[in-house]
């Protein structure tokens, strides 16, 4: 609905993470649309505010040490909102993998989806709640240990 | 995950690409490979792994939409770990024209119907991703069962799922909404929320619809802890305050309550944006918000800044007046380090802005343009520029002070708002009267200042501003103080480095200049003394200096005028040809120069004046104006090349030159009423003339024809009929430079060395551009002369009548565009040709007076009134004809 995509970028502009909601960008569409973003983004320094205009989209990005946390949303999203969200996908993440790195979410990839598709169904933000999020992933790693 | 031995795991890949970082392409390749033929395995493990990995590298851009029927067997495993990643795999990569979606269906309804809440949210969260209206249709029934599940967590995302059902297949979404909103009142706060937002993008598409449901918000909006929900329901009183204004003071006390109490930027920004879409009416809430928004505004967080002046300028648009006092703080903003703060600033700054306060604030705008880089600069211009014009200069009172401000955004390095500018001051020079002289004085600074020429000589746009600057120069040359200096510097060397259009409006500045201050000093003797408004150093001394200085003036000229004549352009070069005939009229005699230079003068003297884009509707349209019957098609070809017409009017049947004549008369019978007056005597005539303006073109150019022909054309007469057709003719010689005997017999006797010189500054312009030649040739002889006698014959013809079949076309042609000095004038203006008002006089004083004399018939009546093209190119040949 409101949030388009979630991306997770390294500095050196690598996506290290697509989850694209609400409409179907092709391959050739998505890798064009990452390029111009990220490089938007990276351009930017931190004394420059962190919310850009591309396309239709409100792209608001967040910075955790190399790692970019971009979600793009629609006209309506409230900017600063989103980067709560962030946020708190950041300290989720943190909690499930403990300190969390660009490493872990690249080998861990599977997680990272299924923990974001806790967080956001369809485009809006489903649940924020940390417990509640990391409950159903934490059910599957125990079925994954004990297979 | 139990891995085969020799399959590489996910993460296995990850570190293969990062260890290969040189040949990154070929690892994928081979790897890509590697899955292709693990995803035919028959072991679920490994094509689980298998798409784990093609997943992966489809998010870094590599198709996989090849292996969709793989993803179906993956996510129809029982097995909870592969099935996760079947889901994750087809979220990502299904579309609607993804061929297996048939098979999805059944898969995603089991899940909907397990027990398993896992299974259901991954099949929920798939169903999210992939719905069409197939999908959305065939389980829309089970989605909407879940909303009573007994789990939360499942009835939330079933909520919004349901949502994006509805968009795929709108026909659900009345049967279902009962259900959906009786969970409003669900006791999980969380599917309260998440109900909310469905209901807040529905109400955004379509707030009429739920105007009804307002008492619910409003009661939720009391009751809601949930800093989420609360930011929805504000969204939707948003949408709905805009509609029903009486919800205004409904909602006013619960958000002033939440905009003192809440310690969350993000909802109190959603309170500022609510305030702003609807409730603007209400002072007590705008003014709560806007002391907020100040916080925002003055934070030294660049987004709270940048998100202040968001919202700062939908205040501007709704309520300028409350704003105001915001015109401070978006001014010192402008020095942030961050664009896209400055340019929403920027946005505010120019809602703002009021009669009162321009000065200030454009001078505040313009003092940050030195530190600025280019975009920048060029942005600042840009406001600059757009809120003076607005509104046809409303705001704008000391236009002296502003076209000031237009001098100093031209010499701004890199502007590309050249054109804009010089279309602002020629505006504001030809509009206000009074403002005629300042803007005279204004653009000298930039005319003296050889920077700025070498500036326009490297590129950019301030060329433009210079053309403007010489036009105004030249047009407005009785405000011109310092005749000497303007001279000097409209002939600095560097101008050569300028378009040949720039060029072109120089050289016609230096001999509107001339003219004038000649005037004004050899002639004042017989008007009262001293009164004309070009003073110079030795103006009010004895006589024998005026004469004296406009020697001086002469000889400057004379001096540096030569530089042009090396230009490509033929116009610059026939313009300097034309300004050294004028300089060479001087015998250095007052008693007779001034009579000549008073009547130049009141050639040039002309004003423009500014002309209504709405002129053409005033002039009334003729009752028998006939506009789409077609003028062209036999006419043309008959006059250009009697054969030719022969074959097509005739059409096979008729091979008689008059008697296809006829025919074509017939067909064009009543358009064509004045040239069916034109006898065949006369049309072979045509015929005959332009054979031989044929022949010799080919004699001149031989090289360009094939073997054959060509030896008749050396006996060809050069003027064969001259008593017929002699008037476009000599204008094609006497612009080519070509030997006509003709030509010097019509010559005024003391022209003669004006002439002479200019014909060898042409002759030497010939050698530079034959091209140029080949065409005014071709242009001329094949062309020119028949519609000219044809509108010789019908004399009677009144210029606004309908347009005669057959002559618009070739007319084009006979007067092409850089034939007519009137073409090269200042590109924006309507009524601009004022140039080419300087063309005529010297021409007529050469002696080849008639086709300039058309031309220049021309374009004055283009000045007097706006006619369709046709019409005005009927006007010259009735004119030409006439002379």
């Amino acid at each position: 609905m409101t949030i388009k995509f979630i991306l997770l970028v390294n500095k050196q502009g690598q996506t290290r993470l697509a989850k694209y909601t609400d409409e179907f960008l092709s391959v050739d569409e998505r890798v064009m649309l990452e390029g111009e973003i990220v490089r938007k983004c990276l351009s930017r320094t931190e004394k420059q505010c962190s919310i850009i205009q591309h396309r239709n989209y409100k792209v608001i990005y967040r910075r955790y040490a190399s790692l970019f946390f971009l979600v793009g949303v629609d006209e309506e999203e409230n900017e600063l909102a989103i980067m709560e969200f962030i946020h708190c996908v950041v300290e989720t993440m943190d909690r499930y993998f403990g300190n969390v790195c660009e490493l872990d979410i690249m080998f861990h990839i599977e997680k990272a989806h299924y923990l974001l598709d806790e967080m956001v169904a369809n485009g809006t933000i489903l649940d924020t709640n940390r417990t509640n999020v990391l409950t159903p992933l934490q059910m599957l790693d125990k079925q994954q240990q004990s297979s | 995950m139990g891995i085969s031995l020799f399959q590489k795991s996910l993460r296995d890949m990850i570190s293969g690409m990062r260890s290969n970082r040189n040949n990154e392409e070929k690892y994928i390749q081979k790897t890509m490979e590697d899955i292709k033929k693990e995803l035919k395995s028959t072991d679920m493990k490994v094509k689980t792994v298998a798409l784990q990995k093609l997943t992966y590298l489809n998010m870094l851009g590599f198709d996989m939409s090849w292996a969709a029927f793989h993803v179906v067997e993956v996510m129809s495993t029982p097995k909870l770990l592969h099935k996760v990643v079947g889901y994750q795999a087809a979220a990502q990569s299904f579309n609607e024209s993804t061929d297996v979606m048939l098979l999805v269906t059944n898969l995603i309804k089991k899940d909907l119907i397990s027990t398993n809440p896992t299974e259901r949210s991954i099949g929920l969260d798939c169903l999210s991703n992939i719905v069409t209206l197939d999908l959305a249709r065939d389980l829309i029934a089970d989605v909407y069962g879940l909303l009573s599940s007994s789990s939360a967590p499942c009835r939330k995302r079933s909520a919004l799922v349901l949502y994006c059902c509805f968009l795929k297949y709108p026909d659900a979404l009345r049967p279902c909404f009962k259900g959906l909103v009786e969970h409003l009142e669900d006791n999980e706060q969380s599917v309260v929320c998440s109900v909310v937002s469905v209901l807040c993008e529905l109400v955004i598409r379509h707030p009429h619809n739920y105007l009804e449901m307002a008492p619910l918000f409003y009661r939720l909006l009391l009751s809601s802890t949930n800093n989420w929900m609360t930011m929805k329901l504000l969204k939707i009183f948003g949408a709905l305050t805009p509609l029903e204004p009486r919800l205004t003071k409904k909602i006013a006390e619960p958000l002033k309550g939440i905009m003192q109490q809440t310690m969350a930027k993000s909802l109190l920004f959603e309170c500022i944006t609510t305030v702003c879409s609807g409730m603007t009416a209400n002072e007590d809430i705008v003014e709560m918000a806007l002391g907020h928004l100040k916080d925002f505004v003055l934070d030294s967080d660049p987004n709270l800044k940048y998100l202040g002046f968001k919202a700062l300028e939908q205040f501007v648009r709704h309520i300028p007046q409350s704003v105001l006092r915001f015109g401070n703080a978006a001014l010192m903003c402008l020095s942030t380090a961050d664009p896209t703060i400055r340019s929403s600033a920027l946005r505010v700054i120019s809602g703002l802005v009021s009669k009162k306060d321009l000065k200030e604030v454009v001078v505040r705008i313009l003092d940050h343009v030195p530190a600025a880089d280019t975009a920048y600069r060029n942005e600042l211009s840009d406001v600059v520029l757009k809120i003076c014009r607005r509104e046809k200069y409303a705001l704008v009172s000391d236009f002296s002070w502003y076209l000031n401000v237009l001098v100093e955004l031209a010499r701004v390095p890199g502007s590309t708002h050249g054109k804009e500018i010089a279309f602002q001051i020629t505006d504001i020079a030809c509009r206000v009267e009074a403002m005629r002289e300042d803007a005279v004085q204004a653009v000298r600074t930039l005319l003296i200042d050889p920077s700025v020429v070498e500036m326009a000589g490297e590129g950019g746009s301030i060329a433009e501003v210079l053309e403007a600057t010489a036009w105004i120069t030249g047009e407005y040359a009785s405000c011109v103080e310092h005749p000497k200096e303007t001279i000097e510097s409209l002939l600095q060397p560097g101008i050569l480095k300028l378009p040949c259009r720039v060029q072109a409006m120089y050289v016609q500045a230096i001999l509107k200049v001339f003219v004038h201050v000649s005037n004004d000093l050899l002639c004042e003797d017989d008007d009262d003394n001293n009164d004309g408004g070009g003073g110079e150093e030795g103006e009010e001394d004895v006589e024998i200096d005026k004469n004296a200085v406009v020697g001086e003036l002469s000889d400057l000229i004379t001096a540096h005028v030569g530089q042009y004549a090396c230009s490509p352009d033929p116009e610059v070069v026939e313009r300097m040809s034309q300004l050294k005939a004028v300089l060479s009229l001087r015998t250095g005699d007052q008693a007779s120069d001034g009579p000549t230079y008073r009547r130049l003068h009141s050639i040039i003297s002309q004003e423009l004046l500014p002309m209504s884009g709405k002129a053409q509707r005033k002039v009334p349209r003729p009752e028998d104006l006939e506009v789409v019957t077609p003028i062209m098609e036999e006419f043309y070809d008959e006059d250009v090349d009697g054969t030719a017409a022969e074959h097509e009017v005739g059409d096979g049947e008729a091979a008689d030159g008059p008697e296809a004549e006829r025919a074509a008369q017939f067909r064009s019978a009543d358009a064509a009423q004045a040239l069916t007056e034109a006898t065949d005597e006369q049309r072979r005539h045509a015929q005959e003339h332009a054979k031989n303006q044929l022949k010799e073109h080919r004699q001149r150019h031989g090289i360009f024809y094939l073997a054959g022909e060509d030896k008749e054309a050396e006996g060809g007469a050069v003027d064969g009929d001259d008593g017929s057709a002699g008037l476009p003719e000599q204008s094609a010689n006497s612009e080519t430079g070509s030997a006509d005997g003709a030509l010097a017999g019509q010559q005024g006797g003391g022209m003669d060395s004006a002439y002479s010189k200019m014909r060898k500054k042409k002759s030497r312009h010939r050698k530079k551009s034959a091209v140029v030649e080949v065409r005014r040739d071709e242009d001329d002889g094949m062309a020119a002369d028949s519609p000219v006698k044809q509108a010789r014959n019908a004399l009677d013809v009144n210029p606004l009548a309908p347009l005669e079949s057959g002559e618009g076309l070739p007319e084009v042609e006979a007067y092409p565009t850089h034939y007519g000095a009137g073409e090269g004038g200042i590109p924006t203006y309507d009524a601009a040709p004022t140039t080419a008002m300087a063309a005529g006089p010297e021409a007529d004083l050469i002696g080849d007076a008639a086709p300039r004399e058309a031309k220049r018939g021309k374009e004055k009546r283009r000045r007097r009134k706006h006619k369709s093209r046709k019409h005005q190119q009927e006007d010259a040949g009735a004119e030409a004809a006439a002379e």
